[in-house]
């Protein structure tokens, strides 16, 4: 501090004189003060046990036993794909890539094909007995 | 575990294990911040029986605050002493009755000068000067020269910038040294 600051008053020294020691809490004060932190602390513990737990949803504990959300989705996504290739036919899959031999591969009637001795097709099987 | 004021556990780590449960923890915490709170409150209101409850008001407050505490953002001590000086300047700002900053810098209300010749002693003559300060110059004051707060921490705890600290200490000392300077010759000239 200058003197310019104090107006040639030394502010220092007033300042020294009026200093007082750090004062001591009563024990009334400690005991209300610790009686605060004992009663907050309670109602924290109270509140936390209090608390309820948070509950699923109808839908979701509905879904649980079917592997949840993502079980669901999965079956609502297979379920989607075969009511498209349903509705579209085997036909409308060959024009997918890769698909298309496969789909090829298996159809028509794999029976086509069956000779056993003089019987060349199943019909003749069928009406020979 | 037990604690006491001199041991190494920070206060943040003693707010933490409070908030777990920690009685101790609560009680180490008092004893190394609510008797400077109380010393700021009664600098501040002139009262005991308010300064305690001050204190108690700021260390309830603390006790809250406890499991939200975030490490690292605040100090406790200038929270504390934040706290316990807006309840001070609460209380002031009822009593008198009117907003702080509109209170006048040097009211009339001077104490008889030959009652100060009488009675007061360099001590109490600041302090009444003091007194007659607006509550932000005398808490930047107190916590400046009582509490031996650096400029930064008053900033904190006064929530403004540092060089505004420093203009407000500034007229304060200004304002406080033109007030003991009027009263010099009552004063006995009890001064260097």
């Amino acid at each position: 501090m200058t003197d310019s600051d104090n107006h040639q008053i030394n502010l220092g020294a007033f300042f020294k004189d009026a200093r007082e020691p750090v004062p001591e809490l009563s024990e009334a004060l400690m005991t209300g003060i610790l009686a605060d932190a004992g009663d907050v602390a309670a109602s924290r513990q109270v509140a936390a046990m209090r608390a309820p737990v948070r509950r699923k949803g109808w839908l979701a504990r509905l879904m649980e036993p079917m592997g949840g959300v993502q079980g669901m989705a999965a079956v609502g996504i297979c379920a989607a794909l075969g009511v498209t290739v349903g509705y579209a036919g085997t036909d409308a899959l060959q024009s997918i890539p890769g698909v298309g031999d496969i789909v090829t591969s298996i159809s028509g009637d794999p029976l086509d094909d069956f000779a056993y001795g003089d019987i060349t097709s199943f019909t003749d099987f069928l009406a020979e007995g | 575990m037990a604690f006491d004021v001199t041991n190494d556990t920070s206060d943040e780590d003693l707010l933490s294990l409070y908030a777990e449960g920690d009685q101790a923890a609560a009680r180490a915490l008092m004893l190394r911040h609510a008797p400077r709170v109380l010393a700021l409150a009664r600098r501040m209101l002139k009262d005991p029986a308010e300064a305690e409850d001050v204190t108690q008001e700021a260390m309830l407050r603390l006790w809250k605050i406890a499991p939200d505490w975030r490490a690292g953002e605040a100090k406790v001590s200038t929270w504390l002493y934040r706290v316990g000086s807006n309840l001070c300047t609460d209380r002031l700002r009822k009593k008198r009755g009117v907003g702080l900053d509109q209170a006048p810098e040097v009211p009339d209300e001077t104490p008889d000068v030959e009652d100060r010749m009488i009675a007061a002693d360099r001590g109490r003559a600041l302090h009444q000067a003091m007194d007659r300060l607006p509550a932000r110059q005398k808490l930047a004051l107190t916590l400046r020269h009582f509490e031996e707060q650096s400029n930064p921490e008053i900033a904190e705890v006064l929530e403004t910038s540092v060089e505004a600290v420093e203009s407000l200490l500034s007229r304060a000392r200004r304002a406080l040294a033109a007030d003991l300077s009027s009263n010099r010759a009552a004063l006995g000239l009890a001064m260097d």
